[in-house]
């Protein structure tokens, strides 16, 4: 019998992920090829070529910079497209994020203390830039609890607020240090995928776990939006549950902040607009933010080191001029 | 907040806790159903102690329908009524067809099969509730918490949803315990009702012997008025201004002016 009532799970999985693998693929395809030396669409005939001739120039260029790069960029936008997801589950707010909640923020603080203190990149950096993730996220959930009227803004604001405060003892860490750190942690900070390299690679292998243990919540995240007494009534350990999500997400985040520096609104973006066309449950919303936020910032690195003429952007300021507009939308619409 | 409480509910009983506000009403019921653990004394569900269970365990004994609904996000009314089956199933589980014809026989039983599609924000007051009840009988449960079901619903919904908390107790042999405001209702569908105040018990039993007028007037601190339902030969409670207290009335040779009863 078959039943239209029901969203029926398994095919609609099989469905979008084979989609959004696809596009993902073309994604990863285009942006191998295209590089500031070849710009045409037409990059890719001389990409095969160049695949099929090793030891020539155009043959290093796109293994030894171009594909670490891009698999750096697909990370980095899975990792952050699925972090938002889960901070909105968490705040039951679909505007969370983890840069406009200041979690970003507060690993980059981390990590710069780190930077500057000299520890070794891993695990010293990481770590601290993580400590400085959960310390905002901490400072930011506990100025939000304590505000009953008006939750959904106060939490808000107070994630505006630790952000300026990241910013400002950031600009204070900048101004500490010597000149010739500053060219390079400056451009970090705006988030920068500039400096990936295949060394640093490995370091999703701790990243990947992460997905996979969300993924493994996904029901449970579904129950939890129903508020706390009722998932708990329907089987669900909601501290224990939220506690993991929570941990889980920020450790990712701030990994990722480490190698990228702050790349913004990719948490708001990739998961609203899969929230309108595949629906709400988690079940499908986790595998397709993986992979629609890893092309989503492929995309936007693709058009951050073609776009100017004057050598490259940092790829946060392309994610920050869409998904901001994006962002003021939601917020007036829900006010509405 | 919950001091010196002990009570048994029997089994398939229709069992619903009143008093006034800030009496402990939900505290209790949240207690019953472990969503806040108590501070001392136990409870046992179906003879075993309660933290003796798992959360997942607890879920497939007792289902819950909350005091209002959270709706963050724009879940269809048959997925809402599926997620009662989540205890049932693994993590990584996907439902069966088993579990779609429970949900479906949920749905219908609370008639909300037609509104599968919608989403919760497009339902009325009374809609969304029977929602949350299709959802919490789809976890097949045998003992049914509800706190305030008829909470700002209309007159006729308020009948309808206790109408339809009486025939699943009839028909699937679940516990029904509520929390409600509405004396009056309660009074009409309870086997026995539980008075609190002050995080205490007043009194425990049958609606006639719970709804007893000094006890009630000392509960919830005004004059009331405690008769007997004509229709349904239940006890009614009507509270009254304040000038029909009775310190008034003593002062007021001729007792309560409008009431045709004897006050001492």
């Amino acid at each position: 019998m078959t039943d239209l009532l029901f969203t029926r799970i398994t095919g609609r999985l099989l469905l979008i992920c084979l989609l959004l693998g696809l596009l993902l693929a073309a994604a990863l395809l285009l942006a191998a090829a295209i590089g500031s030396s070849n710009k045409s669409p037409l990059a890719i005939i001389d990409f095969v070529r160049a695949l099929s001739e090793p030891g020539s120039t155009e043959h290093t260029i796109i293994w030894k910079i171009r594909l670490p790069r891009v698999l750096l960029a697909a990370m980095v936008g899975a990792t952050l497209s699925l972090g938002g997801l889960v901070f909105q589950v968490l705040l039951r707010n679909p505007l969370a994020e983890p840069y406009i909640l200041g979690v970003s923020g507060g690993a980059a603080v981390g990590a710069i203390a780190g930077m500057l203190i000299g520890i070794p990149f891993f695990p010293g950096v990481t770590a601290s830039a993580f400590a400085g993730s959960m310390a905002t996220l901490g400072i930011v959930m506990l100025l939000a609890s304590g505000a009953r009227a008006g939750g959904k803004d106060s939490l808000l604001l107070a994630g505006v607020m630790m952000n300026a405060f990241a910013g400002a003892l950031i600009m204070f860490f900048i101004s500490m240090s010597d000149s010739n750190r500053l060219h390079h942690i400056l451009f970090w900070l705006m988030g920068d995928l500039a400096m990936a390299d295949a060394a640093r690679l490995p370091l999703f292998g701790l990243i990947l776990p992460c997905y996979l243990i969300i993924f493994i919540l996904a029901r449970p995240m579904n129950l939890l939006l129903a508020g706390r007494d009722a998932a708990a009534s329907l089987g669900v350990n909601v501290r224990q549950i939220s506690l993991t999500l929570l941990i889980t997400a920020t450790f990712m985040v701030s990994l990722v902040v480490c190698l990228s520096g702050l790349v913004g609104f990719v948490g708001l973006v990739i998961p609203h607009i899969l929230r309108l066309t595949i629906g709400p449950d988690h079940r499908l919303l986790v595998p397709a933010s993986l992979l629609g936020g890893a092309t989503y910032l492929v995309f936007c690195d693709l058009l951050a080191r073609t776009l100017s003429t004057g050598g490259e952007l940092p790829v946060g300021i392309i994610t920050a001029m869409i998904g901001a507009p994006l962002f003021i939308f939601l917020l007036w619409r829900v006010r509405q | 907040m919950l001091h010196d409480i002990s009570l048994t509910i029997g089994s398939e009983e229709f069992f619903i806790i009143i008093g006034p506000n800030g009496a402990g009403k939900s505290s209790l019921l949240k207690a019953l159903i472990a969503t806040e653990r108590i501070e001392a004394g136990a409870i046992s569900l179906f003879g075993r102690p309660q933290d003796a269970y798992s959360r997942r365990e607890l879920a497939r004994l007792a289902a819950l329908v909350p005091q209002g609904l959270e709706t963050h996000f724009p879940f269809k009314v048959a997925d809402t009524v599926l997620m009662g089956r989540s205890p049932h199933l693994g993590l990584l589980a996907v439902e069966q067809e088993e579990d779609y014809a429970i949900a479906r026989q949920a749905m219908q039983a609370t008639d909300t099969i037609h509104l599968a599609g919608r989403t919760l924000e497009q339902l009325s007051g009374g809609e969304r509730q029977r929602v949350i009840i299709a959802r919490a009988i789809c976890q097949q449960p045998r003992l049914l918490f509800l706190d305030e079901p008829t909470a700002s619903l209309d007159l006729a919904h308020q009948i309808r949803i206790m109408d339809l908390l009486e025939n699943l107790r009839q028909e699937r042999k679940i516990t029904i315990c509520m929390v409600s405001h509405d004396i009056n209702l309660a009074a009409m569908y309870a086997d026995r009702l539980l008075l609190m105040k002050e995080g205490r018990v007043m009194k425990i039993g049958p609606p006639d012997v719970v709804l007893e007028e000094k006890l009630l007037e000392k509960s919830y601190e005004c004059p009331l008025l405690v008769d007997e339902n004509p229709a349904t030969g239940t006890r009614r409670v009507v509270p009254l201004p304040a000038k029909f207290s009775r310190a008034a009335s003593v002062n007021n040779q001729k007792g309560r002016p409008t009431i045709p009863v004897d006050y001492e």
